[in-house]
């Protein structure tokens, strides 16, 4: 358990500390505990009101979402056609996308310089279509995979014992998808209730979540009680949420015969399927590329014709002083703390990984859990926990150019460490046993054996911890300083501008981190496989 | 009354279901026999509607089913994994098609408990699937079929998932229910002791298309084609020419027939158990292999004429044998003289 040090020192430093410091700026403002602060805050019917809207906003989201991705599951799974594999690779993509490109292509598609004059900024559909752009390729991946190895003579067996086509998805399939539905759709509410920089640029100022008037009272307003307080209660419904979830999905899995994937896939056959295909195809297409090609075709747009004129405007001055500093500085700013935060963070996520993956028992299983918690509270809440907390320690951190490199290496933690437990698992010791009889020694058997996967876990973590990085905004927005902008604080602020120019070099910018972000996460999703070690 | 008229399916380019024509008649048993990838299973799922035909048709007492999807059918199916639905349990499962069917609740118990008795597993309701043997899940998924009171069975390889001590007692039970039943059934398998023991006729299945259909005895006496013969485990065979003395002349050597063979027959089927080993016979050879089988034994004879197919021969007795590398010599007996057409390649 001595790995296990360096991680908790880690999270005990830079998660439950700052934690505890937003705990205590409610509960004691003053010093002492002062259960009435928080009683206080709660009264103002703002807070309700944003408090309700997080809530029915990410419930909305939820089912929309999963109501429009579950015929694109159905079709993904049991269906082939060319350029199948290609669809499933490509859909994940807007999930990795960071959310100021998300946001960005809205307003692009959505906002005054729409393409199609359409004008829905500052609504619930623009928000809630982001939404579902953004999470349509959980539940496609999620609920389709369980779908994919679901035996399809169950469905046919329903259908010989006198089930028409919707009983038999009713009362057969889809009592076995539930658990990966209500997975799906956990996670779908987790991200929307929590949703950041969708709400915050395409909502407007009528629209807020608990984490934009968490900045709002933070950033605009000055008011950290206030802001604690909210946090208070953020951090009280996720940790409700997540309670809750584990619950159900215990009492939900059913024993069951599972296929390999894709053995359930057949060509499409009649008109009818040809339709019910092309259409959740079409779906996918106006859904998921719709955006990002607006995006690019925006930032090709330039007031003399189309042209890489926004592009070279990037090494120039940022309009009417947006930045401080020429925009192309924030690329460079976004490259170099994002290697920092990928050296801070692989040495510990793949120490944690190794430690998951090899002990067993309760003590492992809860440093497992505790090391999970950033990703179950949000990003902004870290950004907010820096703020109050960092201050306090024997280095003041809050100076530093370390600090925005800590909280992304914080933030990645979690999907590296998931990302490479499975690999590091997949070290067999049959492996290491064969190598031996072979007559290899201990140290050509780590070699030849370990060394290989954990060269590719490291190889996973760290694009991980690169994307993670390079698109972060939630956090970076609180303890960025004004002259080092990273990528996403930079669209950000030059979206906020108004102008053509501005908004050419924010559609440029977001096409930039659309296409750095998306290569490392097809290079990520080429190595995660434990099955494509060679081994 | 099932009948098929020139049913065929296509996967691509590939005819997994040749103009197969068939009749079934009102409480008959047919099994389906033939090697996997034969088009047995797609000759199940044709009739079931799950499989669109690429032409022909299915008719049941005269009607063209084409247009009656799966559920209207009222067709029993039973997959060879069974497919039961794990979320049920054993009442669940049973009580499916009854409740598709809105079947009243009592009756809809009664029913259940009716089958579940047949099959021998009163009791057995409140069951989960993950807890039931191979056996049993075999007779919940029969329970299952049988339940909607199907006007025809059908069932694909229900033992092949099942090891064979239990096969063999499942099997003898599964004869006994299906005469008690009185339905019409397809039965489809690729062992011939399974085909044999449950059919009133076999049909026999060769790369899509019905090869032969015939009782059993037929099938087991007289195999219509070479590869019907070779299916049964029948490889002793070789074309021939008739020498002056209505010998049938064979690699193996020059075999005296009882009787002139048939026209338009130029394959010579030599039963192994017909083959004996006598100093005086016509095929001489080396023992290549034996192999102990209980009732006989078996002996692999490499005849020393040149190019000539190995022989199987089932020698009766057990003591006395040859053993590996014996040079013996056979004779024929002329009742397990058999002769075949040509089978067309394909």
């Amino acid at each position: 358990m001595a790995l296990a040090a360096a991680p908790l020192a880690f999270i005990g430093t830079f998660f439950v500390f700052p934690v505890v410091a937003i705990l205590a700026a409610g509960l004691a403002p003053g010093g002492v505990i002062d259960p009435s602060a928080v009683i206080d805050v709660m009264r103002r019917p703002y807070v309700l009101d944003v408090a309700w809207f997080t809530l029915w906003q990410a419930a909305l989201s939820t089912v929309l979402t999963v109501v429009l991705a579950l015929p694109g599951a159905y079709v993904l799974a049991r269906f082939d056609f060319p350029g199948r594999r290609l669809l499933e690779a490509l859909a994940i993509v807007p999930f990795v996308l960071p959310t100021i490109v998300v946001a960005a292509a809205f307003l692009a598609l959505l906002g005054p310089r729409s393409p199609f004059g359409l004008r829905l900024e500052h609504t619930i559909w623009a928000i809630l279509l982001a939404h579902v752009f953004y999470n349509y390729a959980v539940v496609l991946r999620v609920v389709g995979g369980v779908w994919a190895s679901l035996d399809p003579r169950l469905e046919e067996q329903a259908r010989v014992l006198g089930a028409t086509r919707w009983q038999a998805f009713r009362k057969v399939s889809l009592p076995l998808l539930r658990p990966a539905i209500a997975s799906a759709s956990s996670i779908v509410f987790l991200f929307t209730f929590t949703s950041f920089g969708v709400v915050l640029l395409l909502g407007g100022p009528r629209f807020a979540t608990l984490e934009v008037e968490i900045y709002r009272q933070t950033a605009q307003l000055l008011d950290l009680r206030v802001a604690a307080t909210l946090a208070l209660l953020q951090m009280a419904a996720l940790a409700a949420l997540l309670f809750a979830y584990s619950r159900y999905q215990q009492r939900l899995s059913v024993g069951q015969r599972l296929l390999g994937r894709g053995v359930a896939a057949r060509p499409v056959r009649t008109t009818r399927e040809r339709l019910f295909v092309g259409a959740n195809l079409g779906l996918i297409a106006a859904l998921l590329g719709l955006p990002l090609a607006v995006l690019v075709e925006r930032s090709l747009a330039t007031p003399a014709g189309y042209g890489l004129g926004n592009f070279g405007a990037l090494l120039g001055e940022s309009a009417r002083g947006a930045l401080f500093v020429p925009p192309v500085e924030a690329i460079t700013n976004s490259l170099v703390f994002a290697a920092a935060a990928t050296a801070i963070c692989l040495p510990l996520g793949l120490l944690a990984a190794a430690v998951i993956a090899y002990r067993q028992g309760v003590l492992a299983n809860s440093f497992d859990a505790l090391l999970m918690l950033p990703l179950g509270t949000s990003a902004v809440i870290v950004g907010f926990g820096f703020l109050l907390a960092l201050g306090h320690l024997p280095i003041d951190l809050r100076v530093s150019v370390l600090l925005i490199p800590i909280a992304h290496a914080l933030i990645a933690l979690p999907f590296v460490i998931r990302a490479t437990v499975p690999l590091m698992r997949s070290i067999d010791q049959r492996l290491r046993d064969a190598a031996a009889v072979l007559g290899a020694s201990p140290g050509r058997t780590w070699r030849h054996v370990d060394l290989p996967i954990i060269g590719r876990a490291a190889l996973v973590g760290a694009s991980f911890s690169f994307a993670v990085s390079l698109g972060e905004f939630g956090a970076t927005l609180f303890i960025v300083r004004p002259d080092s902008p990273t990528m996403p604080v930079a669209i950000f602020r030059l979206l906020s501008q108004p102008g053509p120019l501005a908004f050419g070099q924010a559609m440029a910018m977001a096409t930039l981190l659309m296409v750095v972000t998306g290569a490392s996460v097809v290079l990520f999703d080429r190595f995660r496989s434990p099955v494509a070690t060679g081994l | 009354m099932l009948r098929l008229v020139d049913a065929s399916v296509r996967y691509g380019s590939f005819a997994a279901l040749d103009d197969v024509s068939l009749e079934l008649g009102a409480r008959e048993r047919l099994a389906v026999l033939g090697p996997s990838g034969s088009g047995k299973s797609t000759l199940l799922r044709a009739i079931a509607g799950l499989q669109p035909l690429a032409g022909g048709r299915v008719e049941w007492d005269g009607h063209d089913l084409a247009a009656t999807p799966p559920h209207r059918r009222e067709f029993g199916l039973m997959f060879q994994d069974y497919a039961l639905f794990p979320h049920r349990d054993v009442r669940g499962n049973v009580a499916f098609g009854l409740e598709m069917s809105a079947v009243a609740h009592v009756a809809l118990d009664e029913r259940v408990d009716e089958v579940l008795a047949l099959v021998g597993l009163s009791g057995y309701q409140r069951r989960r699937i993950d807890q039931l043997s191979g056996g049993e899940q075999q007779r919940v998924a029969l329970a299952r079929a049988l339940a909607p009171t199907p006007r025809l069975l059908m069932l694909d390889e229900p033992l092949g998932a099942l090891d064979r001590t239990l096969r063999g007692r499942l099997l003898d039970e599964l004869a006994t229910t299906f005469a008690a039943l009185g339905l019409p059934i397809i039965y489809v398998t690729h062992d011939q002791e399974e085909a044999l023991a449950v059919g009133d006729r076999v049909a026999v299945m060769r790369a899509g298309r019905i090869e032969a259909v015939l009782t059993p005895r037929e099938l087991w006496h007289s195999p219509p084609t070479e590869f019907v013969a070779r299916f049964m485990g029948l490889d002793n065979i070789a074309p021939y020419t008739l020498d002056d003395q209505g010998r049938a002349v064979t690699a193996w050597g020059a075999l005296p027939l009882p009787a002139a063979p048939p026209a338009e027959r130029p394959l010579i089927l030599v039963r192994p158990e017909s083959l004996v080993p006598d100093a005086g016979g016509p095929i001489a050879g080396v023992v290549e292999a034996r192999t102990f089988r209980g009732d006989h034994t078996s002996l692999v004879v490499r005849p020393e004429a040149d190019g000539a197919p190995p022989l199987e021969v089932h020698a009766a007795g057990t003591d006395r044998q040859p053993s590996v590398g014996d040079s013996i010599r056979l004779r024929v007996d002329p009742a397990g003289v058999l002769f075949l057409p040509r089978s067309p390649t394909g």
